[in-house]
């Protein structure tokens, strides 16, 4: 970066720091946050709720399948990227209907959410430094592939057994990763 | 970056007499910028945002680059002769950086990695990855192997290599010479083929059209697949090759006499020519298909 | 609560359980936590309800204040975990390359401190979750990369790389 682009972003980011001035619409949490110290003091262990854990109302195979379906985005977007970092490892649950295995299967689920956020970081990066030329060439590429896709689904909706409809749509989401490569080999 | 220029031994600087029939002239003009001793295996990556590359393998184990950069830009060069960097640093921020024109000469065994923003890429006898945002890209001689494209600039393809793979979104895609192995593909752009020489390809676009004109050697496996690009297949009237065209809502047209046409519920045609040979598949969702004898 | 109550009275008096003193802290605090918390995490109503996370929290923690820090800043560094917490577990990531496509509006060199500000809040919105989390810790609110590491889980050459990337891209979005 040179010394003058510095000098800007110095200056935009000491605009940040500035303090901020009240807010009455604040006031209003006020009785919201004083309702959960009373709740708190009468003898509940919390009174922050948990983040609702976001348990899989489907069934084991629902998940390994979601699972597996991340699995081969995340593979195919780190096998296309240019620092290849290696995959998370991945936990099958051979018992499915131990919580062990849930848990399992469940950790495994998120470090490849965690690994496909990673992904998409880059690329939104990637597509936030691009000219602006450029920047609207790929989003025309993203729609077009992505108008193939939608009509290649409402076909295959019509007629599900037709194995020509999901090799055309197979080849569709190859030119969408395909796009999405060049993004994140631009950055 | 480093600001590094490694200067060789004189023998190295002269770009005279690097001989081949097809082989670029040398510059004469444009500064010597760096050289360096190179082994023949070497990666040598460049980066240029703007003006244009060209890269020429020769016979040397050593890497000359010639060319003229803007003044405010800085030309860097360093590494091992392993492996080297070299390129024009990219100012951070600038929307549009001064071109500047480099011709890198480089050991015909070497790996590029080359990478543009604008710039144009030419390369001959040159092998490895070519990626450039908005620049054209245009590979020719002899290579191990390509992997070439362009976000939005055309891509030339006129080499001889047991391994292709190229990519363009909006840009056009032209293939010939001699690749053996092809993996091409574009969203919108014209994907045109004219080759003898393919023994396997996937031919992929989404809306562009697809042209293939070339041979079908005995044993050879060609795919072709577009949504709603029109697909024609110009090939020779003594060809031998079993095709299955298939498209769910575009039109298919065959203009050779032979053929055994199979109609099913969807628009699909298997034809056999000659000895049916080669195999062939195309596969449209809207585009048309066209099968034409070669005049 | 009659008369001027000084912010340090008030915290202690709120550590030995007074409510009516905690809520003049959080009249004070509020404002700054939460344009943290609509920073960090890019949605006013999820903030909102992140300001609420934060003041509970504190209360809860707040006999581990013993002044060895300014109030403000302990405050900040409890409102910052909370947020990676629910950053960590938020699914706010998917279609947001979608997002991104849509048009962008004219991002202005910013001319006065108040347009500024504006310009900079969108352009941050349009950073990636990491790197704008980053560079709010970093040049913002003064976090070292190691204690960036140490909040966020990733490595300290990581968060350096997650800033550089942050200013390259504001950059370009504020050059527009």
């Amino acid at each position: 970066m040179t010394r003058t682009n510095r000098a800007r972003l110095d200056r935009y980011t000491a605009e940040l720091r500035r303090p901020v001035d009240g807010d009455p619409a604040l006031d209003e949490l006020w009785p919201a946050i004083r309702s959960r110290l009373d709740r708190g003091t009468a003898g509940e262990t919390s009174v922050i709720p948990r983040p609702a854990r976001r348990t899989p109302a489907v069934t084991v195979t629902a998940i390994v399948a979601a699972m597996a379906a991340a699995i081969v985005l995340a593979f195919t977007l780190a096998g296309v990227m240019n620092d290849r970092s290696p995959a998370p490892m991945v936990a099958v649950a051979t018992n499915a209907d131990s919580a062990a295995a849930l848990r399992a299967i469940d950790d495994s689920v998120r470090a490849y959410e965690e690994e496909t956020r990673i992904l998409l970081d880059r690329l939104e990066l990637a597509r936030a430094v691009l000219p602006p030329q450029a920047a609207h060439a790929v989003d025309h590429d993203l729609a077009v592939v992505d108008s193939a896709i939608a009509e290649l689904n409402a076909a295959i909706e019509r007629h599900p057994s037709d194995p020509s409809l999901r090799r055309l749509l197979a080849a569709s989401y190859r030119q969408k990763l395909d796009v999405l490569q060049r993004i994140a080999n631009a950055g | 970056m480093r600001f590094v220029i490694a200067w060789a031994g004189a023998a190295l600087v002269t770009a005279a007499g690097v001989g081949g029939a097809q082989r670029p002239a040398p510059d004469a003009a444009g500064t010597v910028l760096g050289a360096r001793r190179l082994a023949k295996g070497a990666s040598v990556k460049i980066f240029n945002p703007a003006g244009s590359v060209r890269l020429i393998g020769w016979a040397r184990d050593s890497l000359l680059v010639r060319g003229a950069v803007a003044s405010d830009d800085r030309f860097y060069l360093a590494g091992t002769e392993n492996g080297v960097k070299l390129g024009v640093e990219d100012r951070a921020g600038a929307e549009n950086p001064d071109a500047c024109e480099l011709v890198v000469y480089l050991p015909a065994g070497a790996q590029v990695s080359v990478k543009t923003a604008s710039a144009r890429i030419a390369a001959y006898d040159v092998s490895g990855w070519f990626y450039s945002v908005s620049g054209a890209i245009d590979v020719s001689g002899t290579a191990s192997s390509l992997d070439v494209e362009s976000m939005t600039g055309a891509v030339t393809i006129g080499a001889e290599s047991p391994w292709v793979r190229a990519r363009t979104g909006q840009g056009s895609l032209r293939i010939s010479g001699r690749p053996q192995d092809v993996d091409a593909s574009t969203i919108s752009g014209l994907l045109d083929v004219t080759s003898d020489a393919i023994l396997r390809a996937q031919f992929t676009s989404v809306t562009g059209d697809i042209r293939y004109a070339g041979a079908l050697a005995p044993g050879a496996v060609f795919d072709f697949s577009s949504h709603s690009g029109v697909v024609t297949l110009v090939l020779p009237r003594d060809v031998s090759a079993t095709l299955a065209l298939s498209s769910v809502n575009g039109t298919i047209e065959n203009g050779f006499v032979s053929t055994h046409p199979a109609a099913l519920e969807r628009r699909s045609e298997r034809v056999t020519l000659g000895h049916g040979e080669a195999s062939v598949t195309v596969r449209t969702f809207k585009g048309a298909i066209r099968l034409r004898p070669r005049r | 609560m009659s008369g001027v109550v000084r912010l340090d009275d008030a915290v202690r008096r709120a550590q030995r359980g007074d409510a009516a003193a905690f809520e003049h802290v959080y009249k004070t605090h509020a404002p700054a936590i939460h344009q943290l918390c609509r920073r960090m995490c890019g949605d006013d109503r999820i903030a909102r309800e992140l300001v609420q996370d934060v003041f509970v929290r504190a209360w809860e923690r707040l006999s581990s204040f013993r002044g060895e820090s300014a109030f403000g800043t302990w405050l900040h560094r409890l409102a910052v975990n909370v947020v990676l917490g629910q950053l960590r577990s938020g699914t706010r990531h998917a279609g947001r390359l979608s997002a991104i496509t849509e048009t962008s509006s004219a991002i202005r060199s910013p001319e006065s401190g108040a347009d500024a500000r504006i310009d900079l809040e969108a352009a941050l919105t349009r950073l990636p979750e990491r790197a704008r989390t980053v560079y709010l810790l970093h040049d913002v609110y003064g976090y070292s990369h190691d204690e960036i590491a140490s909040a966020t889980g990733m490595a300290a050459a990581t968060s350096r790389v997650q800033l550089w990337r942050a200013h390259r891209a504001l950059m370009r979005l504020l050059d527009r």
